[in-house]
């Protein structure tokens, strides 16, 4: 089983799109993905068609004591997703949170059954240091997700790199001569961990959340699902590599 | 004491009798005699020291075969055996065995045995090989007599087997033997078995020669002897562009780039000269952005255009994305008088020359240079001309990519079989030369019509080398109608000749053997076109007018051309394989046939006669049409073929039955004929070209962004220098006159360009480029033209030669012509012949989709 973090850099780069995008396109690669939303604000499962007023999810079923798998979703064949939840108390959830353990979800995911998932994908939020470090634990594999604008820049500036870490260019648009700027110094500065393929900047991404779908299912033949699913060879072609 | 080192030594000993009794069930005396050997060795040598140690550890594997057995009295005697062995054989590498062996049924002792062979041919060279390659190291001044004394003893042989004359039944098993030997030869790979070829070849060619010479002439009968010779004449020739192109292509160099230094300040200044006279702007555009996007220090880096045009809108272009731009008052002496002119501006050590439609890839310079600052007298270094376009043959024939063109040979083999011999020379575009070299000759050659070669012998004749890289690193359009490639085939074949005449290769100082004999192959190859006629109307001298050209039974001719034709085949199929398919020559080498006869026969009685004309390139051709001007000697040759046919038909049946064997022969050589000339006559039918700028096919991943923000994948199916085609992933994804951004990579970055939809059809989409600015339009270029990876898979997806393959396809194809000067003949002929054909039977065409266009 391998563990991948998806990460916004900073928040509004579209990382749980990706993170939703990814776990499709893995699924559909054959491999079996649960795909887990550590936010609490809980808005990755709104790529998954999940009813707005539902609020169960793992935190709410740790409130009413329940098993926290149990709140998982069937997405299609080889893709499950389990929503953060909406606990009736949500600060009292996320002082529950802050007593947890660092290695909550590493004793959570090892309790799980050894083939059932190949991939876990896990949506982290870019603003919640309780959360990143419990995915510390698990993750072997971390997206950090970006744009290619100044602020990033400024970002990465002051980013320290961890091992397993890439850094993933979102919407990049050709278009734009900053972006091109950017994307060819950070070639050459971030050559070690710049994933070699970004995703392309395409109003399909955006629209697929208005039809609350991942983009891969939404628009399989754009531009950002192409790109998603290239993200996923590669990240195949990494995994095979490094298990060998 | 003494009892000490009893017991220290009776340990081991008592230790050593006992695993050979029970561990290897040895017998009581064997082991008590084995166990008194060891105690010998043992008091001469220290078997317990850590080196001995190591080396039984180290070598125990190789007695293996001994330690399993029951050791025996002699095993000392086995040991040493097998230790002499050892040390006189290099130990056997055994192959990996394929996994799938294990579990397919065993295969019939023949299929076994037949692999096997095959497989111990294939480790031949291994073993031999090393050996091959370590004697001329060894050889020195001193031992290189027996060398030269066994060469003469060779020579001796040679000459001994061409020249004895043998019964016909001598000479069949001689020939059978011959052919047997080439056959298990053929299978080996190396240079080795290729030598062996070659030499079996020779030998076969040379007797043939000598047999006709000596035995085939009809001295008697004038009209015998004068269609004798010129056949033999011809034949000659023949057999000396074989034997000369042996030499050429034994041994291609397959040079490799020279890393620059690091430095790049050390980097030397470079003049790229882009020499133009009347071709448009749209086809030296792309040229020139390419070059500007060359990766070269800027500061070093000086690209001129040389318009020998003089207009206006070149010389605003070249100002327009600052390069100089140089001109002259006349056109003297062509493309060399325009470069001499452009020596006298510019200053650069260094001078790349490119023809204004060979866009060169942006790592010409670094690939190229190396050689240069390694080599002081390298005077010239020349890479491929590749063409993204298909030339006329390849066109009309339907076959781009699919098979080698005409030039894969002379740029994948010939090229690079000279420049073993330091020959390889200068093709007038795509290539460096060091202008202190030049300036030595005094410029470009200007006496005859193709400068390129003439200024290399010169360069070759002051003492400068050559250098050949076989790496495509730049392409261009090949020639668009058939008329005009012919026209440029006249322009070489005459240029050659004329050197031929005025600076022969294998006279004057300068030169060493092996660059003579090229020069002269390379010149001699443009005079194949009386010869080839000769060949098309030989077998008629006998069937239309009874001379007997090959003096000598028919039976006598199949054991002596047989021979020469299969081992020449077989040879040149082996060493050119990749490069060239069987028999296709034999349709190029027919077309061009009639065309360069004249003009290379005037050249060498006159070589100051003649005048420059240049290619014409990026043309069009307009609609589909059978060229019957360009066909009309071909169809007057199949017109006297098909009477020679139907004369042999009216021998076979009132002639003398001892003639028969003769006219059988006759008549098989006749439909040969008649299949190449069909061949040369489908060729003619030009297949229409839409596009006035060409368009290059591709396969390229590429995107498309729409106003609306939705992006979607597409592949680019071609491009042009103002234009792309796309093919989209589903149709109705662009509505049409939309604007659009295409995103094209290149390596790791990417580059949008604005363009409009201005044609839709199912998935297919045509783009036109907005207006770019320069450094968007490098980058156009870059994605596109410039592309490394476009050519650098160049050639490897075309198949082997087959020769059985090649000859169904050539006679297909003969067919094909017929079918084609059927569909363009006059509506009456076709009506009379269509009521003749449909009585013919019909076969079933399995054609490939691209031939549809002919349906």
């Amino acid at each position: 089983m391998k563990t991948l973090a998806v990460q916004g850099l900073r928040g509004g780069t579209g990382a749980s799109s990706v993170a939703a995008g990814l776990a499709e396109a893995l699924s559909q690669a054959g491999e079996p993905v649960l795909c887990l939303d550590l936010d609490s604000r809980n808005l990755l499962r709104l790529h998954f068609n999940h009813a707005w007023d539902d609020p169960r999810g793992w935190a709410q079923a740790r409130q009413e004591g329940l098993a926290w798998h149990e709140a998982a979703y069937v997405q299609g064949a080889r893709l499950h997703f389990l929503p953060h939840g909406e606990p009736d108390d949500l600060e009292q959830a996320q002082d529950d949170d802050r007593d947890d353990e660092p290695a909550l979800w590493q004793r959570r995911l090892a309790s799980l059954e050894a083939e059932a998932y190949r991939w876990v994908v896990i949506d982290v939020p870019a603003h919640d240091p309780v959360a990143q470090r419990q995915a510390r634990r698990v993750a072997d594999t971390w997206l950090l997700v970006s744009q290619a604008d100044p602020a990033c820049h400024a970002l990465l500036e002051a980013h320290t790199v961890s091992v397993g870490e890439y850094l993933l260019i979102n919407r990049l648009s050709a278009r734009s001569a900053l972006q091109n700027d950017l994307h060819a110094l950070w070639q050459q500065q971030h050559d070690d961990w710049l994933v070699p393929l970004s995703i392309h900047r395409d109003e399909a991404m955006f629209e697929a959340l208005a039809h609350k779908r991942g983009v891969v299912s939404h628009r399989p033949d754009s531009l950002a699902s192409q790109d998603l699913h290239r993200l996923a060879a590669w990240l195949l072609a990494q995994h095979g590599a490094s298990s060998t | 004491m003494t009892l000490l080192l009893r017991r220290s030594l009776m340990k081991p000993l008592s230790r050593y009798y006992r695993a050979l009794r029970i561990k290897r069930g040895a017998g009581p005396l064997t082991a008590a005699l084995l166990t008194l050997c060891w105690l010998l060795g043992w008091a001469l040598w220290r078997f317990e020291s850590p080196a001995w140690r190591e080396l039984f550890t180290r070598h125990g594997h190789a007695f293996r075969h001994l330690r399993r057995r029951r050791p025996g009295l002699a095993d000392p005697l086995r040991y040493l055996i097998q230790i002499v062995w050892l040390a006189m054989l290099r130990p056997h590498r055994p192959r990996p065995c394929r996994a799938s062996t294990a579990d397919t049924p065993p295969a019939s002792w023949w299929a076994q045995a037949r692999e096997a062979y095959r497989q111990a041919l294939h480790s031949l060279p291994q073993r031999l090989m090393p050996t091959m390659r370590r004697a001329p190291q060894t050889t020195t001044d001193a031992s290189s007599w027996p060398l030269l004394a066994m060469g003469i003893l060779a020579t001796l042989l040679m000459l001994l087997v061409i020249t004895q004359p043998f019964s016909l039944t001598a000479q069949a098993v001689f020939v059978v033997l011959l052919w047997g030997i080439a056959l298990v030869v053929k299978n080996i790979p190396g240079r080795l078995a290729t030598l062996v070829l070659i030499v079996l070849s020779v030998t076969v060619s040379c007797r043939y020669l000598w047999w006709r010479y000596t035995s085939t002439l009809n001295w008697n009968d004038p009209l015998d002897m004068i269609c004798g010779l010129l056949l033999l004449g011809a034949e000659t020739y023949t057999w000396l562009i074989l034997i000369l192109g042996y030499v050429q292509t034994l041994w291609p160099l397959n040079r490799r780039p020279v890393p620059l230094p690091e430095d790049a300040s050390r980097w030397p200044t470079i003049d790229l000269m882009i020499p133009t006279y009347n071709e448009p702007l749209e086809v030296v555009r792309p040229t020139v952005l390419a070059a500007l996007g060359i990766d070269w220090p800027q500061s070093q880096l000086r690209i001129h255009l040389l318009d020998d045009g003089r207009r206006a809108e070149m010389r605003e272009f070249a100002a327009s994305v600052g390069i100089n731009y140089i001109t002259r008052n006349d056109n003297r002496h062509a493309k060399a008088g325009n470069l001499n002119h452009a020596m006298t501006v510019t200053d650069g050590e260094f001078l790349a020359i490119f023809d204004c439609d060979h866009v060169p890839q942006r790592s010409f310079l670094q690939m190229t240079l190396g050689w240069f600052l390694k080599e002081p007298r390298l005077g010239i270094l020349q890479t491929p001309h590749h063409f993204f376009s298909p030339d006329p043959f390849e066109r009309n024939l339907g076959r781009f990519r699919e098979m080698p063109n005409e030039g894969t040979l002379f740029y994948g083999l010939v090229q690079d079989g000279n420049d073993l011999w330091d020959a390889s020379f200068f093709c007038g575009s795509c290539a460096v030369l060091r202008r202190s070299a030049l300036e030595a000759i005094g410029g470009f050659a200007v006496e005859t019509v193709t400068e390129d070669a003439h200024t290399s012998l010169r360069l070759h004749r002051h003492g400068y080398t050559s250098a050949y890289l076989r790496l495509p690193q730049a392409a261009g359009l090949a020639t668009e109608s058939l008329s005009a490639h012919i026209g440029q085939r006249i322009r070489w074949a005459r240029g050659m000749a004329q050197i031929f005449r005025l600076d022969n290769p294998l006279l004057g100082r300068g030169l060493s053997l092996g660059q003579r004999l090229c020069y002269a192959n390379a010149m001699l190859h443009f005079l194949a076109g009386i010869p080839r006629l000769i060949f098309l109307t030989a077998p008629l001298a006998f069937l239309l007018l009874h001379a007997y050209i090959i003096y000598a039974p028919a039976a006598a001719i199949l054991l002596y051309v047989a021979p020469h034709m299969f081992h020449s085949g077989l040879t040149n199929s082996r060493i050119q394989g990749r490069h060239r398919h069987s028999f296709w020559s034999e349709i190029y080498d027919a077309v061009l046939a009639w065309y360069i006869a004249r003009p290379t026969t005037m050249a060498l009685i006159n070589p100051h006669k003649g005048k420059f004309n240049v290619t014409v390139k990026g043309g069009l051709v307009a609609k589909r049409y059978f060229d019957w001007g360009i066909s009309r000697p071909y169809l007057l040759l199949v017109l006297l073929n098909l009477t020679g046919v139907v004369a042999a038909g009216w021998r076979l049946y009132a002639g003398p039955t001892d003639e028969i064997p003769t006219v059988l022969v006759s008549l098989v050589w006749t439909l040969y004929n008649l299949m190449i000339l069909g061949g040369a006559i489908a060729v003619a039918a030009e297949a229409h070209q839409v596009r006035h700028h060409h368009r290059v096919r591709v396969d390229q991943d590429a995107a498309v962004a729409r106003e609306d923000g939705h992006a979607f994948p597409c592949v680019l199916h071609d491009y042009a220098e103002s234009g792309v085609g796309l093919r989209l992933p589903r149709s109705n994804m662009l509505e049409p006159d939309e604007m659009v951004t295409l995103l094209l990579r290149r390596g790791r970055q990417e580059h949008a360009f604005e363009a409009r939809v201005v044609h839709l059809s199912d998935n297919q989409a045509g783009l036109t480029l907005a207006p770019m600015s320069l450094p968007q339009h490098i980058a156009y270029i870059q994605c596109t033209f410039a592309r490394a990876d476009t050519w650098t898979l160049w050639r490897d997806d075309i198949a082997e030669d087959r020769p059985m393959q090649s000859l169904r396809d050539v006679m297909g194809l003969g067919l094909e012509g017929y079918r084609r000067l059927f569909l363009h003949a006059p509506p009456s002929v076709r009506r009379s012949l269509g009521w003749l054909g449909s009585f013919f039977p019909r076969r079933l065409t399995i054609a490939p989709a691209g031939q549809r266009q002919y349906r």
